[in-house]
């Protein structure tokens, strides 16, 4: 599963810090989500795609398994 | 009835640090009848074991200082916004949770293993300690099955 939470999060300035904050995670969470070692759930899914205010599929992508 | 429906583990989080605070007390409390008996000799006297003695002064040391430092801890969450918000993150953390049930897991078999191994390896040399790690296997076998079931029929 591959997510661009950065990418999104570095063009709307914000630190990692406070998207954690607004998402109700730790900042580690969100280090983790980032370089793709944690999976979010599904409701901390809809809560990123509220904060981006964009859809769920447009932060995380289905990569396909080798 | 179902464990969720009980409220135990889906209370509000304030609610939640106030119950852990009562635990606290009464973990300190305990402590300190196990350091009073232990001091007015009643295990040294009933059971004449220093060893015995010394294991619920120890034991009894430990829960009242353990008991002491949460409840501190949990008073100073109580009163501290600041403070009490960032526990409450900290602890409903979907990947604190998750990195915790995976340790439970990875934690729960090597120390049933190291319990199997130990059955094996005491059995010819004492009986009664193969037996007594035997009854723990056993216990964690029925626990593990029932918690499954029940747990399969939550969710």
């Amino acid at each position: 599963m591959k997510n661009h939470i950065a990418e999104l999060r570095k063009q709307r300035r914000f630190t990692q810090e406070e998207l954690a904050s607004a998402v109700g995670v730790t900042r580690q969470t969100i280090i983790s989500l980032e370089s793709g070692k944690y999976i979010a759930s599904l409701p901390l899914a809809f809560k990123l795609a509220e904060f981006f205010k964009t859809k769920i599929e447009s932060i995380f992508e289905m990569e396909e398994e080798s | 009835m179902r464990i969720g429906n009980t409220g135990l583990f889906n209370m509000p989080f304030r609610k939640k640090v106030k119950v852990r605070l009562w635990y606290s007390i009464a973990i300190a409390v305990v402590g300190f009848i196990l350091i009073a008996l232990t001091l007015l000799g009643v295990f040294a006297d009933r059971i004449n074991d220093e060893f015995i003695s010394g294991f619920y002064s120890g034991l009894g040391g430990g829960m009242m200082g353990a008991g002491i430092v949460t409840m501190v801890k949990n008073r100073r969450m109580l009163r501290d916004p600041e403070r009490f918000k960032a526990a409450e993150i900290a602890e409903k953390d979907e990947r604190t949770i998750f990195v915790m049930n995976k340790t439970y897991v990875a934690t729960t078999y090597v120390v049933m293993m190291t319990v199997l191994a130990g059955t094996i390896i005491s059995m010819p040399f004492n009986k009664t300690v193969a037996m007594t790690l035997l009854s723990v296997l056993g216990v964690y076998g029925v626990a593990l099955t029932a918690s499954y079931f029940i747990i399969k029929k939550r969710y």
